[in-house]
């Protein structure tokens, strides 16, 4: 199974034979073509021209992160499976108003209905989040009455909102929450961003081993330059896998105060830091449960894959779209 | 019968793939998907197993002949009769096997060509013989049939367990839902 290789040393990328070749100062890596699905690049790495061609050619997508730890975007090789009927139906799906408000108010219910289940085995532990509880059970059935995207996104943010206001509750004074992005302005924004990228990015991963094309998106707007359909997936996900990630690490005690650098107005992860959370976030990827309809044991990987083929059968009109749940 | 008693008849109109009926033969549902370009996850292991085995299976007498719609495993000359081999992992299959064989069979005819062919199951070590029979011609073009009405459906046949769903590389595809808490 080809799998995602982080590279956070500086150095040069390049090809030998079927080998992926990391120079770096200290030593050279040599990567077999066939192991490797993604290459996540946080140092300063060079490569040419000839290299992107070969990961287009093995179906190797590259995502580059900045200096400070920020997504900057990811090398999306041309199509390899293309289905004309899947992609006609995913853009109608999109131009169709009706349908399209549909699958955004699936992925917005989806999004809330986990994030009540994650309240829910917190209040379960002792902590006191009643009140953001009472306002999911209030929002949630609005979001079937939604009329518009717009109207949506507002109700998702008014959640949010609330919920985020509860994590100085669920993590102590030192990881209170007030989302701040373009920087974020302290630690616990720094590691949010970072876990959401990672999740953003593995899900642009599996959408590259189906049909489905990642620029049409349904809550979040399709921009042909932008890939907006893993946004639309990861606010399933963000509770279950990203949000519980963090708390892990917060209440084990795993990230500390040397994980972060302060620049000008922002806070971003140091290295290890970066490292700390990237292993994390593999192990939870690996992790495997028993997948009830499949009867069949899966990883989270995979539970993003199936996610997105539930996607698919809705696009083809099979069956509607329900969000995964977390349990 | 000599070359001249067989009937020429022209193509059907657009040709399907002789895969395709192999597909059908083993999973309608199986033939719709692939029949409208969404393959299965790429990284499938049996997928590799049999793309390997096509590649090494009896290799020197190989030869390919590509017709519309299909690209025959094996062809070679013995005495006079042209000889269509598949090679097949698991004779499991064999009625979908037969099926795609007899639809190589009768694209040769309509080009007025006469063949006979052989399933190959290597790893069984096991050879058939096989004729295009009067009988195994009307189920050949019946299952024509049938697969082309199919692949006009909008939607495919929905997924039912059958003992090649297993096996097959659309498995978690055709029976992920999302179970209601008990
Ligand atoms: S999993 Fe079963 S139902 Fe689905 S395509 Fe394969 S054989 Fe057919």
């Amino acid at each position: 199974m080809p799998k995602p290789v982080y590279v956070f040393s500086s150095g040069r990328l390049g090809r030998l034979a079927n080998t992926i070749v990391l120079e770096t100062e200290e030593r050279k890596r040599h990567l077999p073509v066939e192991q490797v699905s993604e290459l996540y690049l946080f140092g300063e790495v060079d490569l040419n021209k000839r290299f992107l061609e070969f990961a287009a050619q093995k179906g190797i997508l590259l995502h580059f992160f900045n200096r400070f730890g920020y997504y900057v975007g990811s090398f999306y090789p041309r199509e390899h499976l293309l289905s004309g009927y899947l992609t006609l139906r995913q853009a109608e799906h999109y131009l169709d108003p009706r349908r399209r408000l549909d699958l955004a108010r699936r992925f917005v219910a989806g999004g809330l209905e986990n994030l009540r289940r994650l309240l829910q085995k917190e209040a379960a532990k002792g902590k006191r989040v009643e009140g953001v509880l009472e306002l999911l059970e209030k929002l949630l059935p609005q979001v079937d009455e939604a009329q518009s995207v717009g109207e949506l996104m507002a109700l998702e943010g008014r959640a949010r909102e609330a919920y985020y206001g509860a994590w100085e509750e669920l993590l102590g004074q030192d990881w209170s929450l007030e989302r701040s992005r373009r920087p974020p302005k302290d630690p616990i924004n720094a590691l949010l961003s970072f876990g959401n990228s990672l999740l953003y990015t593995a899900l642009l991963a599996q959408i590259y081993q189906t049909h489905l094309d990642p620029r049409i998106g349904f809550l979040h707007e399709a921009n042909y330059r932008r890939h907006s359909l893993n946004l639309d997936v990861a606010e399933v996900f963000k509770p279950p896998l990203v949000d519980r990630l963090l708390f892990r690490l917060v209440r084990r005690g795993q990230v500390k105060a040397g994980h972060f650098l302060r620049e000008g107005e922002g806070v971003f992860l140091s290295e290890a830091g970066r490292r700390l959370v990237v292993e994390e976030w593999e192990k939870t990827l690996q992790a495997t449960y028993r997948h009830p309809s499949l009867r069949r044991s899966v990883s989270y990987r995979t539970t993003l894959r199936l996610e997105l083929y539930k996607l698919e059968k809705h696009l083809m009109g099979e069956t509607p779209y329900a969000p995964y749940r977390m349990r | 019968m000599g070359d001249g008693d067989l009937p020429l008849e022209p193509p059907p109109e657009e040709p399907l793939t002789a895969t395709l009926m192999g597909y059908y033969g083993v999973c309608p549902r199986e033939a719709w998907l692939m029949g409208h370009a969404l393959e299965p996850y790429p990284d499938h292991e049996l997928l590799a197993l049999g793309r390997l085995l096509q590649e090494t299976a009896y290799r020197e007498e190989r030869k390919e002949v590509a017709l519309p719609g299909m690209r025959l495993d094996l062809l070679e000359r013995e005495g006079e009769a042209l000889v269509v081999a598949e090679v097949k992992r698991r004779s499991g299959q064999r009625e979908a096997h037969l099926l795609q064989l007899g639809y190589y069979l009768l694209a040769l005819k309509r080009l007025g060509l006469e063949a006979r062919g052989e399933l190959r199951y290597p790893e069984e070590r096991k050879v058939e013989r096989v004729e295009l029979t009067p009988d195994l011609e009307a189920r050949v073009r019946e299952a024509e049939e049938a697969l082309r009405a199919l692949l006009k459906a909008p939607t495919p046949p929905p997924a039912r367990r059958i003992p090649a769903c297993s096996g097959c590389a659309y498995f978690e595809f055709c029976f992920v839902e999302e179970v209601e808490d008990a």
